[in-house]
C-alpha cells in the first residue's frame, strides 16, 4: 500500500478516536496500527525512525498489552505514524527538487 | 440522570426536540474543554467563558442541523473555532502562541485535549524529546495537528496566521524531528 494511503487511514483513524473519551480503551483498533506500522516498514525497510515504533504483541487468544490501552495513547501511535511517513514523503519531495 | 449513557448524537437529537436536561448533559460533558480551547486561542479566560456560552447557545439554536454521526466534537470544535475566529478579528489581538501557556490551560481537560495524547506513553520518548525541541510555534503546529486531529485551516485560525505559515511550520517541524530521530538512532549504532 502506498504511503499517502497509509497517511489516510492513520488521519481518519485519529479523527474518529478523538470524538472517543481519552481513557476509554482503543483495543479494536490495535491490529489496525500493527497492520499499518508493517506496511510502512515494509515501504521503508530499515528506516531508523519508523523503527522507533512499537508493534503490539498478541498472544493466541488476540489479547495482551492492549488491554489496556486508552485512546490517547491510540491517537498518539497513530498520529507517530503519520509524522514518520509525511516526514518522508517531505524528504523525498525535497530530495527530487535538487 | 437518563442521559448518562446516551451519546452525544442521542443528546443532540433531544435538544433539538426541546429536552433541556440533554441540553444540560451535553454541557456538562463539553462545556469545559470548549472553555479550555477558547482561552487558548484568545488568552483571555473571562472572554472564553462568555464565549463558550456563545458557542453552547449555537448548539441550542442549531441542534436540528446537525446531521453528523459521531462527530458532535468536531462540529462543536468547528463553531468554537469559528467563534474566536471572529473575536480576535474584532479584537485584533494576537492569540497565544506559548506552548508552556497551553499545557497549563489544558491540563487536566478530559476532552480533546492533545497534550494528553502527546504526554501519554503511546508517544516514545526519543520523538518527545524531538518534537519538545522545537521552537514553540513549529511545536504548537506539529501536536494541534497530529495528536489534536486538527485541520491546516483550524490551526491557522487558531494561530491568526496564513495557512502557507502553518504549512510551513509543520514542513520545518517534520524534518527537525526527523534529523533528531535518524541521528539519535544511528548515533547508539555506531556507538554499539
Amino acid at each position: 500500500m502506498k504511503d499517502q494511503a497509509l497517511i489516510r487511514i492513520a488521519e481518519e483513524t485519529t479523527k474518529a478516536l478523538a470524538d472517543a473519551h481519552p481513557y476509554s480503551s482503543a483495543k479494536r483498533t490495535i491490529p489496525s496500527y500493527n497492520a499499518l506500522l508493517t506496511a510502512a516498514k515494509a515501504n521503508h525497510p530499515g528506516d531508523p525512525f519508523l523503527s522507533a515504533l512499537p508493534l503490539f504483541e498478541l498472544n493466541r487468544e488476540g489479547r495482551g498489552e492492549e488491554d489496556s490501552t486508552s485512546t490517547a495513547e491510540m491517537i498518539a501511535l497513530f498520529a507517530q505514524i503519520r509524522i514518520v511517513l509525511e516526514s518522508l514523503m517531505e524528504e523525498s519531495g525535497a530530495q527530487a527538487a535538487r | 440522570m437518563r442521559y448518562r449513557e446516551g451519546t452525544d448524537d442521542d443528546l443532540v437529537r433531544a435538544v433539538a426536540e426541546g429536552d433541556a436536561a440533554a441540553f444540560s448533559e451535553l454541557m456538562q460533558r463539553h462545556r469545559r474543554w470548549v472553555c479550555n480551547l477558547l482561552a487558548t486561542i484568545t488568552n483571555d479566560r473571562e472572554q472564553a467563558e462568555d464565549l463558550t456560552q456563545e458557542v453552547f447557545a449555537r448548539v441550542h439554536r442549531h441542534a436540528g442541523c446537525y446531521r453528523g454521526q459521531g462527530q458532535f466534537t468536531a462540529w462543536l470544535k468547528k463553531i468554537a473555532v469559528n467563534l474566536a475566529r471572529s473575536y480576535l478579528t474584532r479584537q485584533k489581538q494576537a492569540p497565544l502562541l506559548s506552548l508552556s501557556a497551553l499545557e497549563a490551560e489544558l491540563a487536566g481537560d478530559e476532552r480533546f485535549d492533545p497534550m494528553m495524547a502527546f504526554l501519554s506513553k503511546g508517544v516514545q520518548e526519543e520523538i518527545r524529546v524531538a518534537i519538545s525541541s522545537l521552537p514553540d510555534e513549529q511545536r504548537l503546529a506539529v501536536i494541534m495537528r497530529y495528536f489534536g486531529g486538527m485541520s491546516v485551516q483550524d490551526i491557522a485560525w487558531a494561530m491568526q496566521c496564513a495557512e502557507g505559515t502553518i504549512k510551513s511550520r509543520i514542513f520545518h517541524g517534520l524534518r527537525a524531528i526527523r534529523a533528531t530521530v535518524t541521528g539519535t538512532r544511528k548515533g547508539r549504532a555506531d556507538h554499539r
